[in-house]
């Protein structure tokens, strides 16, 4: 999220797209229900009719794979009727840029695309800004960028700084505002509506409210999850929500945003922690062996000409000292070698099954997680971990995975090989640490209770398991000792247990010479002198006085909302209440929640005001709104146009070179789809990776004409182990079912309790009928589409309750940009089970 | 006195015993006319939570009575929730605890783990083992594949110092420093397979 | 201590079932272990009705329109009526109203006879053996009056993250609930009423339902059943005059019992009852 949970309550309108938050995160209607109590309007677009639509103002149903057909309209709707917020989108976005005349679309491909490597040309030369001048960082000793030659900070070619082209009268047809506009144009409302399947007139008064936000002063907020995300442009769907709030002036205010509902309790600080093959903590890319063998290398082409970013190298380094200690010094390049370089190819979900299925791969640690019956395709990620010689399950429960081996499922035991290890955890509120919320909130857990048993915390099993490689590896040697045995891990009590809380202290950042805290990340340095495990986590666990999470800034627990000084009403920020990422900011891109000169939009709603002389603050500023000297006297710095200080551009992107499947969002169909693409011959994302597993399985409308989607029920939680294991929720939502419409129903001699079948090319799962008015076909350029879905919480493991797993038919086929699985649309048949 | 349980945390850490709350606020029990049912975790240690499942982050508060927990309920003074928890939220309880259907006892749920589990190749099913035996053995196991598919450089030269035969996944049901940890012990093992339920 | 109540406003309502499970959580109410003592319930609804170990049970009703459905959902739990028919009924005194309004079983004096049961309008209690005897006793919603004793909210309200669950002082919930009518009604909701204000003496909940009584699953109207009243009449007379009352509840609750009619009976000589067995 951009903003924050307790921030809904300031919108005027909140669209839900590819969310269900009154039934996946309950406790955001709290706001939204505030929000509407208030006059705000609750939209719900949605393949299904959700306990969200329930509440809404006002639904409106689309065809599950939709998204930008949607989106494309309402660009052009906007633009045509001219109800973007012009000064805002003037004065802070990329609308005036010129792109390079080289750039062009034509039948759904951008230029540039080879259809050889069915991928678009890496340097993205026909996606370039035109450039108006070049300089470089000032380097000098009293430069702003002196620290690049201090003593210990590792030589690397500064990056230049290009000024772009701008036409701010909006009117070069090179400019970005231009081509987006033209882009659109071709998105009409009866075209859009004819693609999605979303009844015109319902379109457009989704359109009209949603635009009102466009007015100076209203806040519109879009919230999404999966529904967006699992997609084969589901990157697209996000790119298209941000140039939504862009053009609406909804980024960086109170009450706006894109915010991404995160499904997980910390699946936020995971993917801080980067626990994915293509970052290191702290959003730094993974090194690679073709982009950055060096140390060198990589704080060269990584670190970028202008925004906060410029400061890569300093958190590279920190990060490094971590991990390596005393090991890491300048003349060995601060231990980089260390760090394994991966190849540049995929490394995510999909392709790790796809070569664990080639049987290249031994051994698999699962810490909590289920492929088995969360994966894409399950029943080909089940194949695939037969080929393993062994597998660790750190776990509450027996999880699908772990018994992937067992007759439970329909496997033969005596015939799979592979050795597993199934750990059994402590549970969240038997062992403290932190986690981080969707609103990047850094909250501490306390231990309440004891493990029993031979239950452990994750941390010690950990622990106990680098404790005796490095011993193994000191004791016998073998590939590369130093790599793990010159690993810092000093996370350990009196007792030689591990001890989260010196965990937390790495993370925060210390400076190497005393071992003392560093305040945040602004203090982190290039030369060795600080470790930081996390530079976003900086200032989380900054407090030298006390090792108690409670007096540190995770730990804080003022629950009084409270304004800024020299502000009378509060926004909702509480900046006292635990430590929000970074430097305890609530909403990102604050700095455009006011005008050029500082004057909010919205008097009643400030973030940050530049009352003539300094700023006012109801949140930590996203923007340099001070300079404190040496001795701690601090200047504020008047306003300027930069609102957006963590993108290169400095300025909101209308145009994103840096996809790999375009700068625009522009509508396909699914992998698997029951039509033809309306907007184009290009049928499917011609940027996405087929692996054979998925090319062989791919069903089509002829075979399989419904659309399936998958969802998630208030009631259980993702796989369904954490939840199906537990009787009172079982109670509520005890069985795996199906929701199809009437008219599919009768169709198919379906009633409401039949055990019905749903099968496609990757499998067959059986679940109960659940006939519904709630699910109703849609028409497709004047054909009847009907659509189906089930959630996705069931399989074999677990005793309360068991059912069939809708991942045995979901494709392993992901985004262009992210891997992320297409689970939300994709082709099945159903038929009523024989009895 | 307006003292809130914020200031409780505050003044004692992580803990604090709900008796000297109910001091404080005095519940005026007294004055009831009716004969008043004993709050059940009067005494109670409480200690704060944040609930394991969607990331809105809500807070919650155990209460711990003779070293077990007897309650798990929102936590009113959590700004984001103020108290309030959905139906996953007020079932945190029954992943430690259930209540026996016959005779309404409190008792660990039957189906958490609690000894290590290990199903050996070719076996319908597990042997239950102990911790140094588990920790010893897999150690073993990973040594041996990463020794054995370690690559120090590739084609080209480069030092890539990385193990491709390994995977590791998981990490969104832990603690933030966990997460660091267990990517930290993944990544000096020269894995880069490292993915978790974000990707999915 | 003043009359309270449970204001339930279905309009805010998301149907997430937080306040049902508050409920089992705070009362300490167990749930089947096995998957095979559940059934699919053809909807959001789960379980199908009330039992003994459930006191609190969302409900799902779902209207078709032309785009989507009216999904109506309503907290089924015990009302806490003034006229409350369980407490009329129960020979034993069993049932009170404590001075708050909330209507309490009190299990120690509970005989297992289940002229409760069958006598509710809303067929709220419920009755179950007790584990290791051959007793029935009835259970249902107290309001938390362990609770509400402390100053705290009843376990659901608490849970609720949307207020469509409040707890106060009953007139001034009857005041929220009217203005939010009046309020729902300018948005459109023409049908919008409150139940439970004056309905069977006035409840102790109080409900805003936003599309009508009977798109919520509401009784219009509900009446104590005359022989209840009877009996509550009846109570302050002769042992002589219990028995026949008595015998005209014995008719109604026959019909849905799991207990053998035969088998209940009251002695007015020795002032005992015999208690049925589960069939």
């Amino acid at each position: 999220m951009t903003n924050h949970w307790i921030d809904l309550k300031n919108c005027d309108v909140i669209m839900v797209n590819g969310s269900n938050c009154a039934e996946n995160h309950p406790i955001s209607m709290k706001w939204i229900t505030e929000a509407k109590l208030m006059g705000g309007k609750l939209v719900v677009v949605d393949p299904r009719f959700t306990r969200t639509a329930a509440v809404a103002d006002l639904y409106a149903p689309l065809r599950s794979g939709t998204d930008i057909a949607f989106y494309g309209g309402l660009f052009n709707y906007i633009m045509e009727n001219n109800l973007q917020h012009d000064e805002y989108v003037k004065a802070y976005t990329t609308a005036s840029w010129l792109v390079t005349p080289d750039y062009a679309f034509s039948d759904g491909l951008f230029s540039g695309y080879d259809t050889a490597t069915a991928k678009y040309a890496a340097d993205k030369a026909t996606w370039a800004y035109q450039i108006e001048s070049e300089e470089q960082w000032d380097t000098t000793e009293t430069g702003k960028m002196a620290w690049v030659n201090g003593a210990g900070t590792p030589a690397f070619t500064t990056p230049t700084i290009k000024t772009p082209k701008k036409d701010a009268t909006l009117q070069d047809p090179n400019c970005v505002w231009q081509l987006m506009k033209a882009h659109y144009s071709r998105y009409t409302p009866e075209l859009v509506s004819s693609i999605t399947g979303m009844p015109l007139d319902r379109l457009l008064e989704v359109y009209e409210l949603y635009a009102s936000t466009g007015e100076p002063g209203k806040a519109g907020s879009i919230l999404y999850a999966m529904g967006q995300t699992q997609h084969t442009y589901g990157s697209q769907n996000v790119r298209a929500m941000a140039m939504t709030q862009l053009l609406l002036g909804n980024m960086g205010v109170a009450g706006g945003g894109v915010n991404a509902l995160r499904g997980e309790s910390n699946v936020q600080g995971s993917t801080d922690m980067a626990m994915l093959f293509h970052i290191i903590p702290g959003y730094m890319s993974s090194p690679t062996s073709v982009k950055h063998p060096k140390l060198a290398d990589y704080l060269s082409t990584e670190t970028p000409a202008g925004s906060y970013w410029t400061n890569k190298p300093k958190f590279l380094i920190s990060l490094l000292k971590e991990l390596y200690g005393d090991y890491a010094t300048v003349d060995n390049d601060y231990a980089y070698d260390m760090l394994p370089k991966y190849d540049g190819s995929n490394h995510s979900h999909i392709a790790m099954f796809e070569k664990m299925y080639n049987g290249e791969m031994e051994g698999l640690f699962c810490w909590g997680q289920n492929p088995a019956q969360a994966g894409p395709n399950c029943g080909m990620e089940r194949k695939a971990l037969e080929k393993l010689k062994w597998m660790v399950a750190i776990d509450l429960w027996e999880t699908e995975t772990s018994i992937f081996w067992s007759e439970k499922a329909n496997a033969t035991p005596a015939d799979i090989q592979t050795e597993v290890f199934l750990l059994p955890a402590a549970c969240h509120y038997e062992k403290q640490g932190e986690i981080a919320n969707s609103g990047r909130w850094i909250q501490w857990r306390y231990k309440a209770v004891e493990p029993r048993e031979d239950q452990k915390d994750d941390l010690e099993i950990c622990t106990e398991l680098v404790l005796k490689l490095q011993d193994l590896y000191k004791a016998e040697g073998g590939a590369n000792p130093e790599q793990i045995t010159e690993l810092t891990w000093d996370y350990l009590d009196d007792a030689g247990h591990a001890d989260i809380t010196k965990v937390a202290r790495a993370l925060n950042g210390y400076t190497v010479a005393d071992n003392s805290l560093v305040k945040n990340f602004t203090l982190l340095a290039a030369d060795g002198s600080t470790a930081c495990g996390n530079w976003i986590y900086s200032g989380y666990w900054n407090n030298n006085d006390s090792n108690e999470p409670a007096d540190q800034p995770t730990g804080s627990r003022n629950d009084v909302d409270e304004p800024g000084e020299g502000l009378t009403e509060p926004i909702g920020s509480y900046l006292g209440w635990s430590f929000a990422w970074p430097v305890n900011r609530r909403v990102i891109y604050n700095r455009a929640s006011a005008d050029p000169s500082g004057k909010p939009w919205n008097e009643n709603k400030i973030l940050v005001k530049w009352d003539g002389t300094k700023w006012l603050r109801n949140d930590v500023p996203d923007f340099g709104f001070q300079v404190v000297d040496a001795d701690g006297v601090a200047t504020p710095t008047p306003p300027n146009s930069t609102a957006f200080i963590m993108v290169p551009e400095g300025a909101g992107r209308f145009f994103a070179p840096g996809m790999a499947d375009g700068p625009f969002p522009e509508h396909y169909e699914p992998f698997e789809a029951p039509v033809e693409n309306q907007m184009s011959s290009t049928q499917v994302n011609p940027a996405i990776t087929i692996y054979p597993t998925a090319e062989e399985t791919r069903g089509t409308a002829d075979e399989y004409p419904i659309v399936m989607t998958t969802f998630r029920l208030t009631e259980h939680w993702q796989s369904g182990v954490l939840t199906r294991n537990l009787p009172w929720l079982v109670q509520t939502m005890p069985k795996m079912f199906v929701e199809l419409s009437r008219e599919l129903a009768e169709e198919k001699d379906i009633v409401s309790g039949d055990n019905v079948v749903i099968e496609n090319k990757r499998g067959a799962i059986t679940a109960y009928a659940m006939v519904t008015d709630r699910v109703k076909p849609f028409t497709v350029s004047g054909k009847t589409v009907h659509q189906i879905g089930t959630p996705w919480h069931w399989g074999y493991a677990g005793t309360c309750s068991v059912g069939g797993s809708a991942n045995e038919l979901s494709p392993n086929v992901g985004d262009a940009n992210t891997m992320i699985p297409e689970s939300k649309a994709f082709l099945v048949n159903i038929r009523k089970q024989e009895v | 006195m307006n003292l809130s349980r914020r200031s409780f945390f505050k003044l004692t850490g992580a803990t604090f015993a709900a008796g000297a709350l109910a001091e404080v606020f005095g519940p005026a029990n007294a004055l009831a006319a009716d004969a008043v049912p004993e709050l059940r975790i009067k005494g109670a240690t409480e200690s704060p939570t944040i609930c394991c499942y969607c990331a809105v982050g809500c807070g919650g508060i155990c209460s711990v009575i003779d070293g077990e927990l007897v309650n798990l309920e929102g936590d009113p003074d959590h700004p984001i929730n103020r108290g309030a928890l959905c139906s996953k939220g007020s079932a945190q309880f029954n992943i430690r605890n259930v209540y026996n259907p016959e005779t309404g006892a409190l008792e660990p749920n039957p189906y958490r783990l609690t000894k290590v589990q290990y199903r050996a190749p070719g076996s319908s099913e597990w042997e239950t083992k102990d911790w140094e035996w588990a920790i010893e053995e897999i150690a073993k196991r990973v040594k041996e594949t990463r020794d054995a598919n370690y690559e120090a450089t590739d084609a080209n030269g480069a030092t890539v110092n990385r193990c491709e035969a390994i995977g590791n996944l998981g990490g969104a049901g832990l603690d933030g420093e966990e997460c660091y940890a267990v990517q930290k012990f993944a990544r000096a093992l020269g894995v880069t397979f490292i993915e978790h339920q974000a990707r999915i | 201590m003043a009359e309270t109540a449970i204001l339930y406003d279905a309009s805010k309502c998301t149907a997430c079932k937080g306040c049902q499970i508050a409920c089992k959580q705070w009362n300490q109410l167990p749930a089947p272990l096995t998957a095979e003592e559940y059934e699919f319930t053809k909807s959001y609804q789960g379980p199908l009705d009330l039992d003994p170990d459930t006191w609190l049970l969302m409900t799902f009703s779902e209207v078709s329109m032309d785009i989507g459905v009216e999904w109506n959902f309503m907290r089924h739990a015990c009302f806490h009526c003034t006229d409350a028919a369980c407490e009329m009924a129960c020979p034993v005194g069993a049932i009170s109203h404590k001075d708050n309004g909330a209507v309490v079983i009190d299990q120690d004096k509970c005989i297992g006879c289940q002229y409760c049961v069958n006598n509710c309008p809303f067929s709220i209690p419920r009755a179950k053996v007790i584990g290791g005897t051959d007793y029935a006793k009835s259970f249902k919603c107290w309001q938390c009056f362990d609770r509400t004793s402390a100053d705290k909210d009843p376990a659901c309200v608490t849970a609720c993250p949307t207020d469509a669950l409040e707890y106060g002082d009953r007139a001034e919930m009857v005041a929220k609930a009217k203005a939010r009518v009046d309020t729902l009604k300018e948005q459109g909701f023409d049908k919008a009423e409150i139940y439970g204000e004056n309905e069977v003496g006035g409840m102790h909940t109080i409900i805003v339902a936003h599309r009508g009584l009977e798109a919520h699953g509401l009784i219009r109207d509900p009446k104590v059943p005359v022989a209840t009243s009877l009996l509550d009449l009846a109570k302050p007379l002769s042992a002589v005059g219990v028995g026949v009352v008595v015998g005209a509840l014995g008719f109604s609750f026959a019909m849905g019992s799991k207990y053998k009619r035969g088998e209940h009976s009251y002695d007015e000589k020795t002032d005992t009852w015999t208690i049925g067995e589960v069939e």
